[in-house]
């Protein structure tokens, strides 16, 4: 019970450490307005055109989908390995098949090509 | 002197109020720690019956305050050794061997100018730096730097670590978008890509060492590695080792996997419309995760606080009461003797030198030994700061070997970067897995 | 000045948070737990409510990993670390990302998603009827008692139950893996051939 106290006031104690120091930082930087250009996008010197929130390729939604599936996977193996020497062999067993069946993803997105980079 | 005046007559009016303030705030911490000395009695009473809530807040207080010399020894590190290893000097002017020059950086982002772009979303590009600096400090908790200097030992400490670590890919999104630049946009779907590709692997190549310990408590892991040095999990798990060090190394963001901010190809990635301090928690989240990430290479493969051998336990049962006179004489007389001994050699061979300067440093050096001795005395003691200079020296190999990597690999392309994690990285991860459970099973124990 | 906006925001959000926790601490007479649950589910109330009344669609999926982040918090104060590891790992870590990814990747001038709400107002009603009915029927159907005390397991505690009785459900976990793994690889191809 003392664990949930601990990190919900460690994630207070650091997010008031972060927003103190910018708020110290705030006010003794020192501040010009400047002109219109200082608030544009740098984008190595030229003017910004087109569409900033434009469409990127869907290779980066591809690993993240990845990711969700063998993210689950990776919680049941941690469980799994705790309690290996319990199990032994039908434990074994049982996780082959499981890792088997997710890798049957993994191979469907390699024959795809979706893993290699484009 | 000049640059001192300068610099004060560029600060704003509330930063001339609180670099006034900071000596005031010194000397009434001071007065506190005084107080707290003279009055010690009803205090330690109040402290014993809140003894969780006391634990909290220190431990909070030093993990929150140790990052900051942290991420500064680290930066230098980095400036220095690099510097050598391109046959440079490095930095040289401020303090001895320009050991200061980080914290002059330090000062210097704090005190520069932090900027909003006028097309950003204030609200998210403030708080991307909060998560990802958070996150990698929430880490900390878990952390055991010594027998007993521990924040809190969870039972799901490893998961913890790896849930908590995940967060920062919010944050990278967070300021990536806010930024409205197509630059930081890129850069911070290219770090979150990054990141989720190489958890995979690195959450699997530990899974390993759990089924040889049977717990995802840090700290038993790192007690079940006591005695002789082979003991640690590196020598029972050399596969999942190495992945674990490619995989936190693309986690960390560090060369030859930084393309986050791979400044010859898309500027500063997600930093690049940051400026002042919150583009300083960035900077030191980025070298707060270099140790943590050491760290828990350490904790996990190389034994954490174990010494690399069983050390003979050497208690020195030294009553300073029972020396009744001759612990005086020996305050009065030591200090005294020690100096005029040490400043002997000075005075014998160094005949140009006067001879208060002989003493002084003769004074000097027996303040060196008397430290030097006491260090031994508590490291021979006290289980704890033997666990932690173990603990710290074993890291900061791992942080030399993350500065040199940086000195000598070039950065791979993205294609390879993202292809490597889970053609090569992820099923060689399983087959450790495997291995290990079936070598567990024909063992069968 | 559009700081004092975001003070004002984080006080009035401090005191919708502090409020129950201290009628729950003070009149109610309840432990520093329960006002930790109470100060957790008052956030995930009000980022829940975020989420469907923002206009900006990014901020909407971030306030949607605070609401999970505080359901991660109520199941550790309901003694279930181990769940609460799992939620922020895979809800937090995972999930929110493959959606801030999908927003970022699918937000554009020419189709703002803004407007995308408004257009299934009359199928999300029904939805919300119907699961409003299916709270109300498990809310009411549950023994509240029992449940409150059967939550402390321990993660090996629980692994070997899952591991030993459950072995069936578990592969099918990964059969249902699999299958989102290759439905969205496939859409994602045919998306590719498209554009």
């Amino acid at each position: 019970m003392t664990a949930v106290w601990y990190v919900v006031g460690f994630a207070f104690a650091a997010v008031s450490f972060v927003f103190v120091t910018i708020g110290a930082a705030w006010l003794i930087s020192h501040r010009n307005r400047g002109d219109v250009h200082k608030g544009v996008p740098y984008e190595s010197g030229i003017d910004t055109y087109g569409d900033t929130h434009g469409r990127f390729g869907l290779s980066f939604y591809i690993y993240a989908l990845l990711f969700v599936a063998f993210d689950i996977e990776v919680i049941f193996i941690y469980l799994w390995a705790i309690v290996f020497r319990d199990l032994m062999a039908t434990g074994f067993v049982s996780m082959v098949v499981f890792v088997a069946i997710l890798l049957l993803g993994l191979a469907y997105a390699w024959r795809k090509g979706v893993l290699t980079w484009r | 002197m000049t640059v001192m005046s300068r610099a004060w007559g560029r600060l704003t009016l509330p930063g001339k109020v609180i670099f006034t303030a900071i000596p005031l705030l010194l000397a009434l911490g001071v007065a506190l720690a005084l107080v707290v000395g003279i009055l010690g009695g009803p205090i330690v009473e109040l402290a014993s019956q809140y003894g969780a809530v006391l634990r909290f807040l220190v431990a909070a207080t030093i993990i929150l305050v140790i990052t900051i010399p942290t991420a500064f020894l680290i930066i230098f590190m980095e400036m220095k050794i690099i510097a050598f290893m391109n046959l440079r000097v490095g930095p040289d002017r401020v303090g001895p061997w320009g050991t200061l020059l980080s914290v002059v950086h330090g000062l210097k982002v704090l005190m520069k100018e932090d900027f909003t772009p006028s097309r950003a979303d204030p609200l998210i590009f403030t708080l991307a730096p909060v998560v990802v600096y958070g996150s990698s400090v929430m880490t900390l908790v878990v952390l055991p730097f010594a027998p007993g200097l521990f924040a809190q030992d969870f039972n799901i400490g490893l998961l913890y670590f790896f849930a908590m670590g995940g967060l920062a890919v919010v944050g990278l999104l967070m300021a990536g978008w806010s930024s409205f630049n197509k630059y930081s946009l890129l850069g911070g779907l290219r770090s979150a890509a990054q990141m989720v590709s190489y958890e995979i692997p690195l959450t699997l190549s530990v899974a390993g060492l759990l089924l040889l310990a049977g717990t995802m408590s840090v700290n038993q892991l790192v007690a079940n590695q006591s005695g002789w040095f082979t003991n640690w999990y590196v020598f029972q798990q050399p596969l999942g080792f190495l992945i674990f060090f490619i995989a936190v190394t693309a986690e960390a963001n560090r060369t030859p996997f930084d393309l986050t901010e791979a400044d010859s190809e898309i500027v500063a990635g997600f930093a690049t419309e940051y400026s002042g301090m919150r583009f300083g928690f960035f900077f030191f989240a980025e070298y707060v995760n270099v140790f943590i990430v050491s760290a828990m290479t350490v904790a996990l493969f190389f034994g954490g606080w174990n010494a690399p051998f069983p050390f003979p336990a050497l208690a020195i049962l030294l009553d300073p009461g029972s020396l009744g006179i001759w612990l005086l004489l020996g305050i009065a007389i030591v200090p005294l003797v020690g100096t005029l001994v040490l400043s002997l050699p000075f005075l014998l061979t160094r005949s140009a030198m006067p001879a208060w300067q002989a003493i002084v440093l003769g004074f000097v050096l027996f303040n060196v030994a008397v430290v030097g001795l006491l260090g031994v005395w508590a490291f021979v003691s006290f289980d704890w700061v033997a666990g932690l200079l173990w603990f710290l020296a074993k890291t900061y190999v791992f942080v030399f070997t993350f500065v040199w990597m940086r000195a000598t690999l070039p950065r791979v392309r993205i294609d390879q970067l993202m292809g490597f994690a889970w053609k090569w990285l992820m099923p060689a991860a399983l087959l450790n897995l495997f291995v290990t459970a079936g070598a567990i099973l024909v063992v069968g124990r | 000045m559009g700081a004092w906006k975001y003070l004002l925001g984080t006080a009035l959000l401090a005191g919708i948070l502090l409020t129950p926790a201290l009628i729950v601490m003070g009149p109610a007479g309840g432990s520093f737990d329960d006002a930790l649950f109470v100060v957790l589910a008052a956030l995930m109330l009000v980022s829940g409510l975020a989420v469907v009344t923002m206009r900006d669609i990014i901020r909407c999926g971030l306030a949607m990993i605070v609401c999970f982040l505080a359901l991660a918090g109520i199941y550790g104060v309901a003694g279930s670390p181990l769940v609460a590891a799992a939620q922020v790992l895979v809800y937090v870590g995972a999930i929110s990302v493959l959606v801030l990814f999908a927003i970022m990747l699918t937000q554009s001038k020419r189709a703002p998603s803004r407007l995308v709400f408004q257009t299934q107002a009359g199928p999300a009603a029904v939805l919300a009827v119907v699961i409003a009915l299916m709270v109300t029927l498990t809310v009411t159907g549950t023994a509240w008692n029992e449940v409150a005390e059967r939550m402390r397991v321990g993660a090996s505690a629980l692994a070997a139950t899952l591991f030993a009785d459950y072995v069936l459900p578990f592969e099918i976990v990964s059969v249902l893996l699999l299958m989102a793994v290759v439905g969205g690889v496939f859409l994602a191809k045919r998306e590719e051939r498209g554009s």
